[in-house]
């Protein structure tokens, strides 16, 4: 059972794959935002909290979350974007607590992006995913 | 004779001061004064009779060279030039250097940052420290991101991945504790992390010590990331950082300079006690090495 972390469901290619996803597997979508165009279960963020799957974010905001989902199986920091280059400051308890984090387990979207997270995290990259690759989303669901 | 009570004036900017007053605290009463009039000094002075008096150049009225002469107390003055009557000057001052009873106040090693010292942590990433007030052309920085396994840190927003955001004390810590390699760019870590057993390569273009690598340019830089990460040189940075690591353990930090202001004072005892609780940190560190 996979769970999903999002802000709102604007990506429209990640939303054709979580519907694709949701036709032959569980899934659960958790957002603050409407999003009618996902054809799955949609709770509210903190019903996450409830949570004991496998969660996935690809927000920098929503992954200081992640390690506080203490029923979660597996959580998952799907890195889109390196978006830490964004905030105006960043205190690096924050990195501490996403991409740093033991217990957070990464997911890139291009093999050009494994070098230098691995660098940067001393960390494997779990899986490379290509735009919400719906065979990758299958891959950890079995896993 | 010994000291049982000092008075400090907490004006005194001066970083000798700040860092050594735990140690002072360990042997005699420290009475820290946080208002600097004269009126205050001189009330400070009546109601704890000190025996060694830290003041700045405001502070030395005739009152209080009249309580110096009559008590006998020890006066140690932070000032940019030789007073008369001072017993020890603390100093800026270049020009003051070689004086006798002088100190100058630079940046030294402190030893309380070995007690963060994490044996456990694998040392793996090469750290850089950057703040707003490192003087540092911006294309170094642009060429380590862009060429080498670095991890950046510091107040200073680099506009690159591998910032990794603003640590706190505690946190600046942990990443010394897991560093291999520190670049220093003139914010004086290469300290603290010598003590913590991470090999400083430091940005001068001035003349130091062998045990160091330094660099002023790209061509510099290169070479010593070079030989810091060529695995045939490693025995050779760990002769160097322990060398480094005796020198700052043994001379160049807060407590050996405070050692030195006792003696000078004419202290003994409290020159004697200093060594005791210096000695105990090092052979601490020795039986946990």
């Amino acid at each position: 059972m996979i769970g999903f972390l999002i802000d709102n469901a604007n990506d429209a290619q990640m939303v054709n794959s979580i519907n694709q996803f949701a036709k032959h597997n569980l899934c659960h979508v958790f957002s603050s935002a409407l999003t009618p165009n996902l054809l799955c279960n949609t709770m509210q963020r903190y019903e996450a909290f409830h949570f004991n799957g496998k969660i996935i974010t690809d927000g920098f905001r929503l992954s200081q979350q992640l390690k506080h989902l203490g029923y979660c199986k597996k959580r998952y920091y799907y890195i889109k974007s390196y978006e830490w280059m964004n905030t105006q400051r960043l205190p690096y308890s924050i990195m501490k607590n996403t991409l740093l984090h033991p217990n957070i387990e990464l997911i890139v979207n291009d093999h050009s992006q494994v070098k230098l997270i691995e660098e940067l995290t001393n960390k494997k990259i779990k899986y490379v995913m290509n735009n919400w690759d719906v065979n990758v989303l299958r891959q950890i669901a079995d896993e | 004779m010994s000291v049982s009570k000092v008075l400090i004036n907490n004006k005194i900017n001066s970083r000798i001061l700040q860092k050594t007053i735990p140690y002072m605290q360990r042997m005699f009463e420290v009475v820290i004064l946080n208002q600097d009039g004269e009126n205050e000094i001189i009330k400070a002075l009546n109601e704890t009779k000190p025996d060694v008096l830290f003041i700045t150049k405001d502070n030395w009225s005739n009152a209080v060279q009249a309580y110096r002469n009559i008590n006998k107390c020890k006066v140690v003055m932070f000032a940019d030039e030789i007073v008369n009557n001072v017993d020890f000057t603390i100093t800026n001052n270049i020009d003051l250097l070689s004086t006798p009873n002088t100190h100058m106040d630079l940046v030294l090693a402190d030893l309380s940052v070995m007690n963060y010292l994490d044996r456990d942590v694998e040392k793996t990433d090469v750290s850089l420290f950057i703040n707003d007030n490192t003087d540092i052309p911006s294309y170094i920085v642009d060429f380590l991101c862009q060429n080498y396994n670095v991890k950046i840190y510091g107040n200073k927003k680099i506009n690159s991945p591998r910032y990794l955001g603003i640590p706190n004390s505690i946190e600046k810590m942990e990443i010394l504790n897991k560093s291999k390699v520190i670049i220093d760019l003139g914010t004086y870590d290469y300290m603290d992390a010598i003590l913590l057993g991470c090999y400083p390569v430091v940005y001068t273009n001035t003349s130091i010590p062998e045990e160091f690598t330094s660099f002023d340019d790209l061509i510099s830089i290169s070479e010593a990331m070079d030989y810091v990460q060529d695995e045939s040189n490693q025995e050779d940075i760990k002769n160097k950082l322990s060398s480094l690591y005796g020198h700052f353990l043994q001379t160049n930090n807060y407590l050996s300079a405070l050692i030195n202001i006792f003696n000078n004072l004419g202290y003994a005892e409290q020159t004697k006690k200093l060594f005791e609780i210096k000695g105990e940190i090092i052979n601490d560190r020795i039986s946990n090495r």
